[in-house]
């Protein structure tokens, strides 16, 4: 019997090789094609098909138009990708533990709020605030950038004096022109409670409050997002 | 381009494809001339021969992930 050159190969064919062979002629064709750029090799096609799939969507269309930046264009395409993968837990899990490996809570915090549809919302209410149109970018990625200052996720087992009181801290010292409160489901309840604190100290720190609630019919969850945003008056901050 | 899945092939094969490629495997690994792990620079992270995405152009090893497939597209444009 001939000896395996290669001991740890060999082993791994042993265990798990039980695939498709490529003969000599076959492998040679391969390496032809892609030095002309005429073929790609990927073990799973699912995971290009979910990326064009997101490339030609209507919603990635508009974003795009908004979101230059290279590191969020890749974070608002992951949120995209993570809404296709709500049905395979499994995927949807690697995929965000993916995200945060690379780009930190930061970057998965981005992606969760496009994955969870808030990207568009903050869009639309861009567009109400009737900024010129080189100033809109700057304003969506500048939101998308600090989200994790200026954005809240709140979750139902929070408590709401608590967050009350963080985003009343950073109203007053960041003074930031929005800050954004978002709630999936059975956090909503929660939300309410936090915004009938507020309520009285926002108009004294000169912030109004835009709700954006959303149940669409068959939905699973309603989801919320709350713009508080500087009033402007004649063009001024007040 | 066509794209061609590696999920049915054996490992034998695809170990063959990249030293036809200049590349070598210890099995797990995409190994460069080196001796060296192949890393998929868009995770920072080894490539593993059972997991590949190769691309032309220098022959690119990414890690067959949407993160690495979208930062590809966007940086080499589509892949028609």
């Amino acid at each position: 019997m001939d000896p395996e050159p290669d001991p740890i190969r060999s082993i791994a064919k042993g265990v798990v090789d039980s695939g498709i062979e490529w003969s000599e002629e076959k492998l040679d064709e391969f390496v032809y094609k892609l030095k002309n750029r005429d073929v790609i090799f990927i073990q799973d096609v699912e995971t290009i098909d979910i990326a064009r799939e997101v490339k030609e969507s209507g919603e990635w269309d508009i974003y795009s138009k908004y979101v230059k930046d290279k590191e969020l264009k890749i974070l608002t395409q992951m949120g995209l990708t993570l809404r296709r993968l709500e049905t395979n837990e499994e995927k949807l899990q690697e995929l965000r533990e993916r995200i945060f490996k690379t780009f930190g809570d930061y970057g998965l915090h981005i992606s969760q709020f496009v994955q969870n549809e808030f990207l568009g919302k903050v869009i639309e209410f861009t567009f109400r605030k009737e900024i010129p149109k080189k100033e809109i970018t700057k304003e969506i990625e500048s939101l998308l950038r600090s989200i994790e200052t200026f954005t809240m996720f709140i979750q139902k087992k929070d408590n709401p004096e608590k967050k009350a009181r963080t985003i009343l801290h950073r109203l007053e010292v960041l003074s930031p022109p929005t800050f954004l409160l978002c709630s999936i489901g059975g956090a909503t309840r929660n939300v309410k409670k936090i915004m009938k604190i507020l309520k009285n100290d926002l108009g004294d720190l000169g912030y109004s409050i835009l709700v954006h609630s959303e149940k669409d019919i068959g939905a699973k969850k309603e989801k919320n997002l709350i713009f508080i945003s500087k009033i402007i008056k004649n063009g001024i901050e007040t | 381009m066509e794209l061609i899945s590696l999920k049915d092939v054996s490992i034998e094969s695809k170990i063959k494809l990249i030293e036809k490629l200049g590349y070598r495997s210890d099995g797990i690994f995409v190994l460069d001339e080196t001796g060296s792990k192949v890393i998929d620079k868009y995770i920072d992270e080894p490539v593993k021969i059972d997991n590949m995405f190769i691309a032309p152009g220098s022959t690119i090893f990414l890690d067959n992930n949407p993160l690495s497939v979208a930062s590809f597209i966007e940086e080499f444009g589509e892949i028609a």
